[in-house]
C-alpha cells in the first residue's frame, strides 16, 4: 500500500459517497457470508449506484493493490462473493434498474443488480420471459448470473445465461470501461461475451447487460411421476430422450429430499416414493398434446407408480414451488447441508447416483438429491450439523468423493454453481495441467495483480503464480489479511 | 445453569431471546432478500431478513454485542413478514425479531432518536388501554370538530395527512344487477364474537359497524364484541408483559361468550391473535388455551368467504386489492378477499405486487423516508392498474394509502373490505 | 497460399509439437479444408501451414447423451452422416463443405440459426493444440459445465488466432420427423409483415429466410417436427400470408437450403448483422443489382451479386454500423476489396481490449494465423 488505509478509505468515500460505504467492523460482518459455507471479512463495502462509480472503485483498488470482490445478492453456493483476502466488497444491490425494453428486438437492457425474477415479472405482461431461471431466481441478480453463467431447471432446451446475453458493459481490472458483444448477431471475431460469462468476477466487473427475452410459449404442461427408485427414474429420463422428445425440464428429487420439500411446500408430492420426476413440456399446443401422453406412457413403462399432470397454472406452480425452494427446505432436516453441483453424461446417472449414496454412507452422513436429471446436473445435498466440526469435515470429504465420481464418469465438477473458492482445488480433478495453465495465463492477462475476486476459480496453488508483480501483491495481501485480523479482533 | 448462560451468548437473562433453534434454521440462502421491502429500498445486507437473523445469531455466538447498531436494524424492519413467505426453511422470523426487539429494548440500546416516542408508547400509552383509545380517538374527534375548517392553512404535506383522517366519505359507487344474491343458505347461524379493538374503535368506528352489519348479512349471529386491545402493538414494540395481559383478557372474554369464532377486521390484530401462543412458555397452561383460541380466529374475509356470500350489487368502478402484510404473509390469506371482490366486481385488477405499503404500525412516523418510498412504489402500482377503488383489510394500510393518494392527487378511493362488502351484499 | 511447408499432424500431441516448433521460427497458418479460406484476410507471412486433414473421425458418440465428440478435421458432412444413422443431427447448417474446426473458427451458420442458435450455442467443448507445445481442453462432454473460464467460446470466430482446434464436442438433437417449407411471395413490405406476424405468435419455425430474387421477394418458412406440428405451422403461414397479401406455395425442404447457399458462390458477398428489427430497413436500402438472403428473426443479411459496385455497397455498410450492427465483406474483387476492406463494426473498443488478453494467454508470441481476424489486425498493427 502506498498510502495509509484511512486515506484509501477517504478516497473510496469520495467515489461512492458516505451513504455508499461501510467500514464499521460490525457492519462488515454482514458481508462475511453468502449462500455457501465459507466466510471471510472485508475491510470495506462499497455500494455504487452507477457504472462510473464502479469504475472509480475498481480503478482505486487497482492503483492501490487492494483486493476487490464483486457481490450481487450473495446467494451463490460456491463462495464466489466471499472476500477471501479481505479488501473491498463491491455490492451491486443499488444498481437494479431496467434501462430499456425493446420488444421488437426482444431485448432488455439492465443493470447488474436487477433480480432475475424481477426481469421476468417486468416483461411478463408484454408476453415475454427471460429464460434462465435458477432456483434462487427470486433473489439472485442478473450480474451474478453472468458471473456464474447460471442455469436452472429450464436450461435443457433453453440454454444457460451465456445463451441469453447479447452484450455486456464491463469495467476491466484497471478501471477501463468497455462494451463487448452486440445487439446484432454474431459480431466478427471471438465470442468475448461467451468468455466473460462464468468468469466469476475475476476478469472484470459487469455494469450493464443486454439480455435476450423470448415470447412465452403457447402451451406448457407439467407432470410429476413417482418411482420406486432413482435408478428407475433415471431410466425413464433416458427413455424419454430416446423417444425423441426433449422436455424443457426434467427434475429429479429423491426420497430424502421429498420429505423435506413436502414439509415446506405442501405441493402434494408423494413422500413415500423412492424418487420423483418433475417433467415439463413447452411447445405448440399440438406438440404438447401429442407428446404428453407419450411421456406418461414412457414413465409408466419404466415403473412409475403414479403420474400426475397439472391441470392448471395453480397446480403447475404448486409443483414447481417445492422444487424451486428445495435447498432451503433442507434446513428442516439438516440442520446444515453441503451441496455439490457435479455434472455427468445423462446415461451414467444410475451408477453415479449409487456412488453418491455410497460416498455419504462411508462418512456416516445422509444425502438428499434434488437435481436437473435432463442435463445430468447433480445436486447432492449432504446433510450435517455445522456445530460439529467433525461432521463438516466429513461432509466435505464426501463432497470430494462425489466430484471424483462425476469427473471419472466424463463430467464436470460444476454445472451452474461455479468454482468459487469452494471447488478451486478440485479443478485439478477435471482439467489437465495445460488447461489450468491457460486459465491462469488468461487470468494474468486480464488482471495481472489478481485484484479482482482473488483466489477464486483457479486452484489455490496456481493463484499465486511467481513474478515480481504477484509477489508484491502477496505481501500486500498479507498486510491486508493482518489488518483484517486486527479489525476482527476489535470486538 | 452455566450452560444456559453460554447458550444465551450476549443476550440478557430474564427477557425472551431469539431462540437458537429458530436462528439455526436459517441456511443463509438469501431467498428472502428481494422479498424484503427494506432491502429493496436500502440495498444493505443488514436491512435484509438474512442479515438480521445473522446479527441475532452473532449475538448469541458472542461475535457481536447487543448494540445500538443491531437495534437500529431490527427497528428498520417493517415486520411485514414477507420473508416468511419467501423462506424455504421455515425460519420463524417474526418471532425472532420480536424477541430481538425485546432484548434491545431491555438493554436500553434502542436508537436515541426514537427513545422519547418509544418511551411514550411503551411505558405510558400502550399499557393503559383508556389512554390508547384516547390517543387514537384524537384524530377522529378533530375531524368532527370546527377546527377542520382551518385545514386549508396547513402546509401541503400536512394537508395530505389531514386528508387521510376519518371523515364522511362519498358512498361506494355500486349498481344493482339482476343477479341472484343475498344471504347464503341458512342452516345454523354460527355465533361469532367480533373484535372492535383499540385503534379501530377509536379512529374508525364506522368500520366496526360495517363489519357487524356485513357479518349479519352473511348469516352470523353476534355476541357483544370484544372491545379490548389485542396487544399486537405492544409485541411489535418489544413490550411483552402488557401484551400477555391483553392476550389473557381476550381469550377469557371469548371463552366466556360461548361464541364459535372470533372475527377480526384488522390484519395486524388477526395475526397477533393467531400467534398468542408465542407469548406463553411451553409449560404455561395459558399456552394451550391460546392455541385453542387461535384455531377459532378468522379474518373477516375468511368469515365471509366460508359462508359463500353472493353480492347483490356490483361495484361501478375498476377495483384492486392491496394485500396487507399481516394477512398475506403472517396469516397466508390471499384468496378469500380476492374471491369476495371478484364476486362483487366485473373489473377486478390485480396489483401484481404484495410488497408492504410502508404503513406498518408507527413505522411511517419512525422511518418516514423508507415508508414514503414504499408508499410511492405502491401508489405507482395502483396507478398502473387504473383502478379507482383500492380495497384493503387493515386500518394502517388504509390510512397510509389515503394519505399517499391525497398527496399525489390521485383520483382513487381507499376502502376497507368491510365497507365494500357491506355496500354490495 | 505461398508457404514453405504444409504439415498434417495425425495426433493431438503431434499437432502441438509441430505448432510449437514452427512458432520458434515464425508464423504459422492453421488451415482446414480451405473451403472458407477466402472469407478472411490471409495469414501474415506464415512459414508453416498446419493442416487438420489427418485429424479426422468421431471420438465419442453416445446417442442417448445427445452429445458427439469429433476430431476437428472431420468434414461436417461426415458428422451429420454419423448422427443421421442414429436419427439425430447437429442443428448447424452452414456452407456444407469444410471441417468442423473451420466451422468453429469462422463462426459460420445457415438457416437453422433462426431456431437453434449458432455455433456458440451448440459447441460445449474444444481441445486445442497451443504454440507452447501443450494440448489444452476447454469445456467438456457435458451440456452444463461452468468449471473454469469458458474459453471454448473464445475459439468461436477466432479464425485460428488462439492455436489449432483439434477436437470439438457438440450438443446434438433428434432428427425432426418431417421438414417442409412454405414460400410466401410479395413485396418487401408484404413479406416483412408476414415474418413479423409469425414472430409475434412465437411460432417455432426452424428457419425463416427471406430471399430477393430477380422477380421480387420470397419468404421461406421452414417447419420441422411431427406431422401435427408441421401442419399447424403451414396453416399459420397461410393465414399470415393472407393477412399480409402474399401468395403462397409449398416449397419443400431443399429449396430453402439451396437459396441459403447462393451467396457463397457469388463473386461479391457481404454478410451484415443488425438487430433483427432493422432487417427490413437494410433490405429496403439495397441497390437493384444486389441480391440478398436474410434471416429476419436473427438480423443476418447476406448481400451478393456478380460484380457489385462500391457505390451501392457503401450505403449498406454505413447503414449496418448506424443500426448498431456490423458487416463482413466475405468476397470481393481486389479493387473493391481495397475500397471496402474486410469488416465494419459499430464499436471496436471492447474487442480491442479483450482480444490481446486472450492472445496473451494462448498465443503470446503472436504466431498463430496472424492477421486473420478484425482484432488481431489491430493488435499487431
Amino acid at each position: 500500500m502506498s498510502e495509509q488505509p484511512s486515506n484509501f478509505i477517504a478516497r473510496l468515500r469520495a467515489v461512492v459517497g458516505d451513504d455508499g460505504l461501510f467500514t464499521e467492523p460490525q457492519q462488515l460482518r454482514l458481508y462475511m457470508y453468502d449462500g455457501s459455507i465459507d466466510r471471510a471479512l472485508p475491510m470495506a463495502v462499497a455500494l455504487p449506484r452507477t457504472a462510473e462509480q464502479v469504475a472509480g472503485v475498481v480503478r482505486l483498488c487497482h492503483e492501490e493493490g487492494v483486493f476487490l470482490t464483486p457481490r450481487g445478492a450473495g446467494t451463490g453456493l460456491s463462495g464466489g462473493s466471499i472476500p477471501l483476502c479481505g479488501g473491498v466488497v463491491l455490492s451491486t444491490a443499488r444498481m437494479k434498474a431496467i434501462l430499456a425494453v425493446d420488444t421488437e428486438n426482444q431485448t432488455v437492457t439492465v443493470q447488474p443488480g436487477l433480480v432475475n425474477l424481477d426481469l421476468t415479472k417486468h416483461v411478463a405482461p408484454l408476453g415475454f420471459q427471460y429464460v434462465p431461471d435458477p432456483s434462487s431466481q427470486g433473489a439472485c441478480t442478473i450480474g451474478g448470473n453472468v458471473a456464474e453463467n447460471s442455469g436452472g431447471p429450464h436450461t435443457l432446451t433453453g440454454g444457460v445465461t451465456t445463451n441469453h446475453v447479447l452484450e455486456i458493459e464491463l469495467v476491466m481490472a484497471d478501471g477501463e470501461r468497455v462494451r463487448i458483444g452486440s445487439p446484432a448477431p454474431d459480431p466478427p471475431g471471438p465470442d468475448f461475451v461467451g468468455v466473460t460469462c462464468g468468469s466469476e468476477g475475476t476478469i472484470a466487473v459487469v455494469t450493464q447487460i443486454l439480455c435476450r427475452i423470448v415470447r412465452k410459449t403457447e402451451c406448457v404442461r407439467t407432470m410429476l411421476a413417482a418411482f420406486d427408485s432413482c435408478r428407475a427414474a433415471s431410466e425413464a429420463v433416458s427413455a424419454v430422450i430416446a423417444s425423441g422428445i426433449v422436455p424443457t425440464a426434467m427434475e429429479m428429487m429423491d426420497h430424502t429430499a421429498l420429505a423435506a420439500i413436502e414439509a415446506f411446500s405442501h405441493a402434494g408430492y408423494p413422500v413415500d416414493a423412492g424418487a420423483v420426476l418433475l417433467l415439463e413440456l413447452e411447445a405448440l399446443r399440438e406438440e404438447v398434446e401429442d407428446a404428453a401422453p407419450r411421456v406418461v406412457e414412457i414413465c409408466r413403462a419404466n415403473g412409475a407408480s403414479e403420474v400426475r399432470v397439472a391441470q392448471n397454472d395453480e397446480e403447475r406452480e404448486a409443483l414447481w414451488k417445492g422444487r424451486k425452494k428445495a435447498f432451503g427446505a433442507m434446513g428442516r432436516i439438516g440442520p446444515s447441508y453441503y451441496v455439490q453441483d457435479g455434472v455427468i453424461p445423462r446415461t451414467r446417472l444410475p451408477e453415479v447416483l449409487e456412488r453418491v449414496e455410497e460416498a455419504a454412507r462411508k462418512v456416516g452422513l445422509r444425502v438428499a438429491n434434488v437435481f436437473h436429471a435432463g442435463d445430468g446436473n447433480l445436486h447432492p445435498l449432504i446433510l450435517f450439523d455445522d456445530r460439529d466440526p467433525g461432521q463438516a469435515k466429513r461432509a466435505i470429504a464426501a463432497g470430494e468423493e462425489i466430484l471424483r465420481a462425476c469427473v471419472e464418469a466424463g463430467g464436470s465438477i460444476t454445472g451452474e454453481h461455479g468454482v468459487g473458492m469452494e471447488k478451486r482445488d478440485y479443478m485439478v480433478l477435471q482439467f489437465p495441467e495445460a488447461t489450468l495453465a491457460a486459465f491462469t495465463a488468461f487470468r494474468d492477462a486480464c488482471d495481472p495483480g489478481h485484484t479482482l475476486n482473488p483466489y477464486k476459480l483457479l486452484p489455490s496453488g496456481l493463484g499465486c503464480a511467481e513474478g515480481g508483480k504477484r509477489q508484491k501483491t502477496m505481501t500486500q495481501m498479507q498486510e491486508l489479511a493482518e489488518r483484517n485480523a486486527a479489525v476482527g479482533d476489535a470486538y | 445453569m452455566s450452560g444456559e448462560t453460554i447458550d444465551l451468548g450476549n443476550y440478557l437473562e430474564g427477557v425472551a431471546a431469539p431462540s437458537s433453534e429458530g436462528l439455526n434454521t436459517c441456511t443463509h440462502c438469501g431467498l428472502c432478500l428481494n422479498a424484503c421491502p427494506t432491502y429493496r429500498v436500502l440495498g444493505r445486507e443488514m436491512d435484509s431478513p438474512r442479515g438480521r437473523v445473522f446479527m441475532m445469531r452473532q449475538v448469541r455466538e458472542e461475535q457481536m454485542p447487543l448494540s445500538e447498531l443491531i437495534a437500529d436494524h431490527l427497528y428498520i424492519c417493517l415486520d411485514c413478514r414477507a420473508c416468511e413467505t419467501a423462506c424455504p426453511s421455515g425460519v420463524p422470523y417474526g418471532e425472532l425479531v420480536e424477541a430481538g426487539r425485546a432484548q434491545v429494548e431491555a438493554a436500553g440500546v434502542t436508537p436515541r432518536r426514537w427513545r422519547l416516542l418509544r418511551w411514550l408508547l411503551n411505558r405510558v400509552i400502550l399499557p393503559r388501554p383508556w389512554l390508547t383509545r384516547a390517543v387514537f380517538a384524537f384524530p377522529r374527534l378533530y375531524a368532527g370538530s370546527p377546527l377542520r375548517a382551518l385545514a386549508g392553512l396547513l402546509p401541503r404535506r400536512l394537508r395530505a395527512w389531514e386528508a387521510a383522517l376519518p371523515r364522511p366519505r362519498a358512498p361506494i359507487p355500486v349498481r344493482r344487477e339482476p343477479r341472484p344474491g343475498g344471504a347464503p343458505e341458512s342452516g345454523t347461524a354460527p355465533l361469532v364474537m367480533a373484535l372492535t379493538g383499540c385503534m379501530m374503535e377509536a379512529m374508525l368506528p364506522h368500520l366496526n359497524r360495517a363489519t357487524e352489519s356485513v357479518l349479519r348479512k352473511a348469516g352470523y349471529r353476534l355476541v357483544p364484541p370484544h372491545g379490548g386491545c389485542c396487544g399486537a402493538l405492544n409485541v411489535h414494540a418489544g413490550e411483552r408483559q402488557a401484551a400477555k395481559d391483553m392476550a389473557r383478557a381476550t381469550i377469557d372474554a371469548f371463552e366466556r361468550s360461548g361464541a364459535e369464532y372470533f372475527v377480526s377486521n384488522s390484519a395486524g390484530c388477526g395475526a397477533q391473535l393467531k400467534e398468542y401462543a408465542h407469548l406463553f412458555e411451553q409449560d404455561d397452561p395459558w399456552r394451550e388455551r391460546a392455541e385453542r383460541f387461535a384455531s377459532r380466529v378468522l379474518d373477516l374475509s375468511q368469515a365471509l368467504a366460508t359462508r359463500g356470500v353472493a353480492a347483490t350489487r356490483v361495484l361501478d368502478v375498476p377495483v384492486t386489492y392491496q394485500d396487507a402484510c399481516h394477512l398475506a404473509h403472517a396469516q397466508r390469506i390471499r384468496a378469500e378477499p380476492r374471491s369476495l371482490l371478484k364476486g362483487c366486481s366485473d373489473d377486478f385488477r390485480e396489483l401484481g405486487d404484495d410488497q408492504c405499503c410502508g404503513s406498518a404500525g408507527i413505522y411511517n412516523l419512525t422511518h418516514p423516508e423508507i415508508a414514503n418510498e414504499l408508499l410511492r412504489q405502491k401508489l405507482e402500482r395502483i396507478e398502473a392498474t387504473g383502478a379507482r377503488l383500492v380495497v384493503t383489510g387493515n386500518p394502517g394500510c388504509l390510512l397510509h394509502l389515503r394519505r399517499g393518494a391525497a398527496e399525489r392527487g390521485m383520483n382513487v378511493d381507499v376502502r376497507h373490505i368491510a365497507e365494500v362488502m357491506d355496500a354490495t351484499l | 497460399m505461398n508457404v514453405m511447408e504444409r504439415l498434417c499432424p495425425s495426433s493431438y500431441d503431434e499437432a502441438s509439437r509441430m505448432l510449437h516448433e514452427a512458432s520458434t521460427g515464425g508464423n504459422t497458418a492453421i488451415v482446414g479444408s480451405g473451403s472458407r479460406d477466402a472469407w478472411f484476410p490471409p495469414a501474415r507471412s506464415p512459414v508453416v501451414a498446419l493442416d487438420s486433414a489427418a485429424l479426422s473421425g468421431i471420438v465419442r458418440y453416445t446417442p442417448a447423451d445427445l452429445t458427439i465428440c469429433v476430431r476437428a478435421g472431420t468434414p461436417l458432412a461426415d458428422v451429420q452422416a454419423a448422427l443421421g444413422r442414429e436419427g439425430q443431427r447437429l442443428p448447424l447448417d452452414p456452407w456444407p463443405q469444410g471441417t468442423v474446426g473451420g466451422l468453429i473458427a469462422s463462426n459460420d451458420n445457415g438457416p437453422l440459426r433462426t431456431r437453434w442458435g449458432g455455433v456458440r450455442d451448440a459447441l460445449i467443448g474444444v481441445r486445442v493444440a497451443l504454440p507452447n507445445g501443450e494440448v489444452a481442453r476447454f469445456g467438456g462432454d457435458v451440456v452444463k459445465n461452468v468449471a473454469g473460464y469458458d474459453l471454448t467460446k473464445g475459439y468461436v470466430g477466432s479464425a485460428g488466432a488462439f492455436g489449432m482446434i483439434v477436437e470439438a464436442t457438440f450438443k446434438v438433437q433428434p432428427q425432426p420427423a418431417r421438414g417442409t417449407s412454405t414460400a410466401l411471395s410479395g413485396t418487401l413490405d408484404a413479406v416483412a409483415a408476414a415474418w413479423r406476424a409469425l414472430r409475434e405468435r412465437a411460432l417455432p419455425f426452424a428457419a425463416i429466410e427471406v430471399v430477393r430474387t430477380e422477380d421480387g421477394w420470397t419468404l421461406y418458412a421452414l417447419a420441422e417436427g411431427d406431422g401435427v406440428i408441421v401442419e399447424r405451422l403451414i396453416r399459420e403461414c397461410g393465414e399470415a400470408a393472407r393477412n399480409a397479401g402474399c401468395s403462397t406455395r409449398e416449397a419443400g425442404h431443399d429449396e430453402v437450403v439451396e437459396q441459403a447457399r447462393k451467396p457463397a458462390g457469388a463473386r461479391t458477398w457481404l454478410r451484415v448483422g443488425v438487430p433483427p428489427a432493422q432487417t427490413a430497413s437494410v433490405l429496403a436500402s439495397l441497390a437493384p443489382d444486389q441480391r440478398a438472403v436474410a434471416r429476419p428473426w436473427v438480423g443476418i443479411v447476406e448481400i451478393f451479386g456478380e460484380a457489385l459496385g462500391e457505390d451501392g455497397l457503401m450505403p449498406v455498410l454505413r447503414g449496418a454500423v448506424e443500426a448498431r450492427g456490423h458487416a463482413h465483406v466475405r468476397r470481393a474483387d481486389d479493387g473493391l476489396r481495397r475500397l471496402l476492406g474486410w469488416w465494419r463494426i459499430e464499436q471496436i473498443e471492447g474487442g480491442r481490449t479483450m482480444f490481446p488478453m486472450l492472445k496473451n494467454a494462448l498465443d503470446p508470441a503472436r504466431r498463430c494465423n496472424a492477421g486473420r481476424t478484425i482484432y488481431d489486425q489491430l493488435d499487431e498493427g
